[in-house]
Parts: C-alpha cells; structure tokens; sequence
C-alpha cells in the first residue's frame, strides 16, 4: 500500500470529458477520488452526456458508498468511489438511454476491470439502448468476448466469465440485451511477462445481421475469407442472423417505452417501428501463444457487405501487423491489470511500436496521477517496444484475506 | 457401326460450329477491322485436333476416343482454374471438433487452445531437466517442504510474503506439527462444559469450511482435508455377527488372515502384529 492509494484526502484533479470512463474505473479501483471540472464546458450541449450519467449510476449499484456530486450544468463532477461490492444472488438489471450513442462494450469494458476486484460476483443485464454491434468508437460485443476476455485469461481470471447476448441491435437506436457474468474475484492479479507474441494461427469471427438479409453475412464473409485465405488457410466466420427489435415509433425521445407501456406487439396501429437494423463483422486471429488480435466493421449507410468484410480483413491484418502481445483493443486493460499486481512485481509485455500512440500516453499519464506508478518503455527486438509497469499491490480491497 | 456414327455425329458439331464461327467472324469483319490471330488460331487448332480426311478414310477409320490433351492439342489453349476462397474450407477447420466450433459461438469467453497451456510447461520441464539434475532426496525435501507449507498455509500472514509464520501463528504451527506427530494439545483446556466444548467444536468445523470455500472461490490450492478420519472398522452388518471370521452354511469361516489374528503370528520376518498383517499380504501379491 503506498500513501497515494489510500489516503489521498484532495481529490485528483482533471479537466475536459476526455477519457472520463478510463479515470472513473481506476478512481473506483483505487479508491481514489477524482474531481473532474470543464466536462464539455464550451460545447453547445454542456455537461456530461445521458450515457455517462448512466455509466455513473451503474458503479454506484456496483459499489457501496459512492458519493457523486454533479454541479447544476453537469461539467463538474466530483466522485468518491466506495467498496466494490457486485451484485451476488440479487441480479442487477441496467437500463442505458435509448439514444445511447455508444456500444455495450462501453460499459462491459467497465465491469470486465471492475468485476474481479469485486467483493462477489457480478451479474448484470444491460438494457434499453444496447448496441451490440460495432460502433464508430467501441468494438462489437463478440469482439469484447472472444478477443477481451482472452486477456484477462493471461491474469488468470477465467472461471465464471459469461457474455451472453440475449437481443442483437445495431445502431444507431439500439434495443438489444447482454447479459453479463462474472464470477472469479481475485486478491491480486498475476504479475504477467508476456516477451513473444507467437505466430497467427487461426483466425475467427462472427459476422452478425439484425434485420437485414442474411445475404449480407455470406457475403462479408466471402470477402473477408478471400483477403486472408492468402495468409492462413484456417479461417473460419461464424453467421449470426437475427430479427431487429420491434419498438415505439418515437423511441429515442425520453420515456418512448413507458408511454407504449409494453404495446409493442406487430405493428400496433403503426406506432412502432423497426430499429437497430444493420449488419458487420468481428474478426479475431489467435495466434499460437494466445495472443488476439481483432478488427471490427460496420456498415455505413449504404455500403456494400463486400466492402465492409474487406475492410474488417484489411484491419485485421493491419493490427496483426503492429503486433505486440497484446491487441491495442485490450493495451488499457492490460496496463490497468499490471498495475494492481502484487507490489513490486515489475510486469514485462512487448508491444508494437504504433500500438504506443496518443491514446496510450493520455492512458499512461492517468495511471500515473491515480496509481502513482509509472510505465517504463524501452527499445526491444525488431522494432518493438518493451513496456514494463511495477505492480502498486493495490488488488482487491473487498478480498483482503485470500 | 455405333462408333462410327458418333464419330460422324462429332466432326459434323464441330464442322459446323466452325461455319457458324466463320458467319460470325465474317460480319464481324464486315464491319470492324479484319481478325487475323483468331483465324489462324482457329484453323491451326481445327488442323492439330482432327486433320481434314476424307469420307471414305473417315468411315474406315476406328473412334480413338476423346484425343489425349498431351499430345500438343491444349499447348496453347489457356489453363482456366476456378478459385473459390469459400469452397475450399481447410481441412483443419474440417478435422476441428464440433464442440470446438461450438465453443466459439457460446457465451463464454472461446477456450485457451492446448498449446499456449502445454507449450510453456513443457518447455520448463525441459530446462530443469537439462539444466540442473537435481538429487532424489533433494526433490523429496522439497516435496516435503512444500507439503508443511500448505499445511500451515493459514496460518501465514497474508501482507507479509514470508514462507515462515512468525510470532503466535509460529507457536501455533509448532503446536499443529507436534499434534500431528502424536502429541497432546497442551493449548487446550481442561474442564470446559459439554456444550461450550461442542459449540467450540462446532465454531471451529464452520470456521475451517468457510475457510475451505473461499479458497475455492478464489482459485486458491489448500492443504488436503484431513480431519475427517475414514474408519477402516468392519461394518456393522446388524443382528448379531461372529467378532471374528463370518458365518456361512451355517458354520464359522476363517480366513487365513483370521487365524494369522488370533495365533497373533507375524508373517516371515515381520515384527509385530499389524506391520506383520501388512507385510503377509503383500508377500502373497
């Protein structure tokens, strides 16, 4: 335990909505509070968005004394984070906005870096506005389970870990559903030295539809197939066809649902419609030491299903390019896991030289200022880059005695 | 006679689609640029595969069958390969499980595939081999080591990364090591009532239960259970029953082993009654 994690009596003071995700889950880790100011201050719509009060209010059903404080136009925002407790035996049910810009992962992303260092386990449904599809800034919920979860597997927490997706939606009006299982809570997290990525040795996926032709999935995937067959003969794409979900005609607006009251059987009278209708693809190369790598695309309004397969094949092999042990879908996550390891325990993984870009350093500096511990990153083999990180032994307050 | 009549049947499809190709090509010429490689191409070709013959060599002539493609006919012709990425599905995909496809598509996150779990530990299993052969008896030592570690596992402070309990958990470790050994439990008190000794029974069965579940919870390896003791007594069968031997057809059977009890002999070279018991059996495997 250093004096930065347990007795910060100020608040860690940051400006702008800028990864405001990644600060609340290392404030609710380490217990640290954080006091946020400027959130969107000059933006025509200030303050913060209906999703990340909904964000909030999901990490205090999953905590115990949280103390929020919002400021009247929401751009300040002071937060003390309480006891991870989860939710065990009661399941939690959160409901996003329905105009929720963002995918699931948004929020599955959270509870995957919460949920081990839980009290006990987790168990929540995502509803409302769920985006189970790929969005502009999150990746698909397949991607999250198939190519996310892999690495908290080289943590060592993997026992009790379901993504279940009950509705598929796309957006950008989802409506879909995920239910989320988490069961292995863990004191501290395994110290990781990760030197070899390994060779790609298969690569999987699942191209996904919700209210359009199955078509679509055939074709994306002859298109994906066809860019990687070159590389590697063990491909293999997965179809998930789906219905799109049936809701009010002005869902999106505030209370659309409540005011349908559940009367959103056929087409009820024309007062409902179709919505989260679209198709894409996740793919994911695995390679021989279990490292993932994975890309994700979705349709733009009208394009073609050729186009978008090809682009997510494209991506793939750009990301197996950068290389590294680790997806830079999963490089937060990783750092963040090292971070809680056992104190002193210095935690070696090689990443691709691209992979360490803004968004890394913006990450970086965050761990800094909450974990008071820093990255160190130095020259590796062939043009990669070693980045150590020494354990803080912060782990898990709920679990002191293993 | 049906040979030949196929054969007549084959020159004439051919004749005809080469005048049909020649109508073509000479409306074709009619009104672009004339054609020349198409020509000779098609004439040379019409010459390699069937040389002009006349009716009667034709009529007296075998069917030889389709022409070889070796013999110079497909020398120019270009090779057309039909490349389909989707149809041809590796035969690893093909030879992997259902249950492994399966996997994929569940809700849960898709297995670690058998190699990044094997790959690592064999590789370790390797190096110490190759690199430091250690003794039998050091091994066992260790084994042994490690055996009173997870004995008295509990008993270790969880923030300190010490693999020794010091201070009252030591004398309590010394305490459990001379218990095990047969000694008396010098800790305990002498004149205690009944039901505070079970409520203190019952508190400290929970208390090691709880302990157990929470290990298993969080994946941690504990020392094995050994408080409940397996009785090796002879089960009671009810009714009334011989203390030695059995009854069957109404008569008392003694079994070797019996009589060896009751004789109270050892088996050859043994020492006293029990180890002797233990040595007997083995001998007669």
């Amino acid at each position: 335990m250093t004096t930065a994690t347990i007795t910060p009596t100020a608040p860690i003071q940051f400006t702008t909505h800028s990864s405001l995700r990644r600060r609340l889950v290392l404030s609710t880790l380490t217990g640290a509070p954080l006091r946020i100011s400027q959130i969107r201050a000059t933006s025509l719509k200030p303050g913060l968005t209906p999703y990340e009060f909904s964000l909030l209010r999901l990490l205090d059903s999953l905590t115990n004394g949280t103390f929020i404080e919002i400021s009247l136009t929401g751009t300040t925002l002071l937060y003390k984070p309480g006891l991870i407790t989860g939710n065990s035996g009661r399941p939690l049910v959160h409901t996003i906005p329905e105009n929720c810009p963002r995918g699931a992962t948004y929020f599955l992303e959270v509870l995957a870096l919460l949920a081990p260092f839980s009290k006990s386990a987790f168990s929540v449904t995502l509803k409302g506005g769920v985006i189970t599809s790929a969005t502009t800034e999150d990746y698909s919920v397949d991607t999250f389970r198939t190519a996310l979860l892999p690495v908290y597997a080289s943590f060592e927490v993997t026992r009790g870990i379901e993504v279940r997706t009950l509705a598929r939606s796309s957006g950008p009006l989802g409506a879909g559903e995920v239910h989320f299982l988490h069961g292995h809570q863990v004191r501290l997290p395994r110290t990781l030295h990760l030197q070899n990525p390994g060779r790609v040795k298969r690569i999987r996926g699942v191209s996904y539809s919700t209210g359009v032709s199955a078509g679509n999935n055939a074709r994306m995937i002859e298109v994906a197939r066809g860019v990687l067959n070159r590389f590697i003969a063990d491909v293999y794409v997965f179809s998930d066809v789906s219905k799109a979900q049936v809701v009010p005609a002005d869902y999106g607006k505030e209370g659309a649902v409540e005011k349908a009251a559940g009367n959103m059987k056929g087409r009820a009278g024309g007062k409902t419609k179709k919505t989260g209708v679209g198709f894409g693809i996740s793919l994911v190369a695995e390679t021989s030491l279990g490292t993932m790598y994975a890309a994700d695309a979705f349709a733009g309004p009208a394009e073609a299903a050729e186009d978008v397969g090809k682009r997510a094949a494209v991506m793939l092999l750009e990301e197996i390019r950068i290389g590294g042990v680790v997806g830079r879908h999963g490089l937060m996550s990783v750092l963040v896991m090292m971070m809680m390891g056992v104190e002193g325990d210095v935690g070696r993984v090689v990443l691709g030289k691209e992979a360490v870009g803004e968004e890394f350093i913006a990450g970086v500096r965050d761990l800094k200022r909450v974990f008071g511990g820093e990255v160190a990153v130095r020259d590796g083999e062939n043009g990669s880059l070693v980045v150590s990180v020494v354990g803080r032994g912060v782990g898990n307050v709920g679990r002191k005695v293993a | 006679m049906p040979d030949k009549k196929r054969k007549r049947e084959v020159i004439s499809s051919i004749k005809s689609d080469a005048d049909k190709m020649d109508i073509f090509r000479r409306h074709f010429e009619s009104q672009f640029a004339p054609l020349k490689d198409t020509q000779e191409k098609l004439s040379s070709r019409n010459c390699k595969a069937l040389p002009e013959k006349t009716g009667e060599e034709l009529s007296d002539q075998e069917w030889e069958g389709i022409p070889d493609p070796d013999d110079g006919l497909t020398e120019n012709a270009p090779v057309v390969i039909e490349f389909d990425a989707t149809k041809d599905v590796p035969r690893s995909i093909l030879k992997a499980s259902r249950g492994e496809l399966r996997s994929f598509m569940s809700s849960k996150p898709p297995l670690p595939t058998s190699s990044t779990t094997t790959l690592p530990t064999k590789s370790k299993k390797g190096s110490d081999d190759d690199g430091d052969p250690r003794s039998e008896a050091e091994m066992l030592k260790n084994d042994l080591a490690l055996q009173r570690l997870l004995r008295e596992s509990h008993l270790l402070d969880s923030t300190s990364d010490k693999l020794e309990a010091t201070g009252r958990n030591r004398l309590k470790a010394l305490e459990s090591r001379i218990q095990a050994l047969g000694g008396k439990d010098t800790t305990a008190q002498k004149n205690v009532p009944m039901a505070i000794r079970k409520g203190i029974a019952a508190a400290r069965e929970e208390r090691e239960l709880k302990r157990r579940k929470n290990a298993k919870e969080a994946g941690i390896v504990l020392e094995k259970d050994t408080t409940k003791k397996i009785s090796k007594k002879r089960k009671d069968r009810g009714g009334f029953g011989p203390s030695v031997g059995r009854f069957k057809g109404s008569a008392l059977v003694l079994s070797k082993k019996d009589v060896m009890d009751i004789e109270g002999r050892s088996g050859p070279g043994g020492g006293g009654g029990r180890k002797g018991r233990k040595k007997h059996g083995k001998i007669k495997k």
